[in-house]
């Protein structure tokens, strides 16, 4: 059995970060601009 | 109604604690109920006030009306469309229950696209009750936040609202072939391209029942489409000349191509995220490749000039289908609908703030009525000036004039559509003008006579010289009122 890259791994975690980050940001703006629009 | 049963599938994915929901399903949570509530606010708004958010749709509650009481559907006149546009003749009957239940009105005009609103989100809120919760909040979520999102074209007085109702209820009983084939046949009646919004369930009808299905559907489809051709004064003939008129000479252009690729895209998400994870059984994979086929076939269609991203509407609830079945747990798949509500946010605040600018415009149709009153029917019609605005008022003061008992004899609508097809409708009125038909013209007030423009278009004028010409030398204006001045006869109508 092989060991995994380090920094792959890293890499990865970070990767998911962003993609976690990318859809929370998405739906949170997403929810804001349309309670605007009846607030 | 039979249906193919839903599976009560553990679907680890979608197991939801209604007691202790995650923070992801409580926002998924949350904005199904925001969408919902956006949506249900918005089209509440358009049922209590009486003008349209839309210049075709007068049309066609026009087109309805005056068909009931007596006149042709698809009258060509020197071979062109008289009014008529390309839809089948259940769109503009479609609209006609709300009239005749409660009188001609506006409002009134606008009950049945309301009510089909209602029976497709009921419908699918229906099947979804034995799915596993989550999966079955996703696929409503998509349903709602794609309908917000195409609103106010969700609930119009046109032919879409009628489809997306006819596609859930096709799905409702997608396993009965003479079912399918009704709601088929129906939708193909209200447009000539709705077969395309059935292509998944026919494709999922034939993997479980091969060509078995075949007859049957077909046979109903075949007879549910040409039943209203049966009705007197709808001629398939005319309806076909119209089509292939309007349709046929149609040059295509890339003017639509970006946002009906961004809707487009918006619409897939949902599906193809969970899609690309894999965990879905197969069967329901292929259902969402079939779901995202359509998609792209319809996509040409919108794409098409005078057409738009709101073709997508029929196929909401397939794609809601298609995301119930798909439901996964990545943060992508999860969330894959939110990016609809920015569409929504903006369709919705747009359509709020026309609600409330054409507020008044019913007095300028009461306005108009008071003055056609005081002719005979079938004399006064109204005209038009020289902006969009009082085009579009024009459009909204015809409904309530036709509804009444004053006909259009001219409308504005048709011939932009003509105009596409590099025909120049107005010609043909001008022996209307030179013999007087019209006694009485109703026109906005200080504007220069019937030069409203193709704003939809080319921006190229809709009545051409000649027509403007005979205008202004058989007609003369004699009195002015708040919003219109009344031009009529300036010479014996012999």
């Amino acid at each position: 059995m092989t060991r995994a890259d380090p920094a792959a791994v890293s890499l990865r975690a970070l990767g998911r970060l962003a993609w976690t980050a990318l859809w929370w940001a998405i739906a949170l703006g997403a929810l804001w601009q349309l309670a605007r629009v009846v607030l | 109604m039979q249906s193919i049963p839903i599976p009560d599938e553990p679907a680890v994915a979608g197991r939801l604690s209604l007691t202790r929901p995650s923070l992801r399903q409580a926002m998924v949570g949350l904005g199904l109920v925001l969408t919902g509530a956006v949506l249900a606010l918005e089209c509440w708004r358009n049922l209590h006030f009486d003008a349209y958010l839309d210049h075709i749709e007068g049309n066609i509650v026009i087109g309805g009306w005056l068909w009931a009481h007596g006149a042709q559907l698809y009258a060509l006149q020197d071979g062109l469309a008289q009014f008529a546009n390309i839809y089948g003749p259940l769109a503009y009957l479609a609209d006609l229950p709300g009239m005749l239940l409660l009188g001609p009105g506006i409002i009134a005009s606008k009950l049945s696209a309301a009510l089909a609103l209602l029976a497709t989100i009921g419908l699918t809120a229906f099947r979804f009750r034995r799915a596993a919760p989550m999966p079955a909040i996703q696929g409503m979520f998509l349903l709602i936040a794609g309908f917000a999102a195409l609103s106010p074209m969700s609930f119009w007085t046109r032919a879409d609202p009628f489809e997306a109702l006819l596609v859930a209820a096709a799905l409702a009983s997608a396993a009965s072939p003479i079912c399918v084939g009704v709601c088929i046949g129906l939708a193909v009646n209200f447009k000539i391209h709705a077969f395309l919004y059935f292509l998944p369930i026919v494709f999922e009808l034939w993997t479980r029942r091969g060509w078995r299905a075949a007859p049957s559907l077909i046979a109903c489809a075949a007879a549910t489409f040409f039943a209203p051709f049966l009705l007197p004064g709808i001629s398939l003939h005319d309806y076909l000349a119209t089509l292939a008129q309007q349709i046929g000479g149609r040059a295509r252009t890339t003017e639509l191509l970006a946002p009906v690729f961004a809707y487009g895209a918006a619409l897939a998400l949902p599906v193809l995220l969970p899609l690309c994870r894999r965990k879905a059984p197969a069967v329901d994979r292929r259902y969402g490749i079939a779901a995202l086929t359509s998609l792209v076939l319809i996509a040409y269609v919108a794409s098409n000039p005078g057409a738009g991203p709101y073709h997508f509407l029929p196929l909401i609830p397939v794609l809601a289908e298609a995301r119930r079945r798909l439901a996964s747990d990545g943060i992508g798949a999860q969330f894959a609908t939110f990016p609809l509500l920015f569409f929504a946010a903006a369709t919705t605040h747009l359509a709020l703030a026309q609600i409330e600018e054409r507020r008044s415009w019913h007095a300028y149709a009461g306005e108009a009525l008071a003055l056609a009153r005081q002719a005979p029917p079938g004399t006064v019609d109204i005209g038009y000036g020289d902006n969009q605005r009082s085009y579009e008022i024009a459009q909204l003061a015809k409904v309530e004039l036709s509804l009444h008992g004053y006909p259009r004899r001219v409308d504005g609508q048709i011939l932009m559509e003509l105009r596409t097809t590099h025909v120049d409708g107005s010609r043909r009125w001008i022996p209307d003008l030179t013999e007087c038909r019209t006694s009485r013209w109703l026109l906005p007030r200080g504007e220069e006579p019937f030069a409203v423009r193709s704003y939809f278009y080319d921006d190229g004028l809709l009545f051409d010289d000649a027509f403007r010409a005979a205008f202004v030398a058989n007609y003369r204006p004699v009195a002015s009122t708040a919003h219109f001045t009344i031009w009529e006869c300036g010479h014996d109508p012999g």
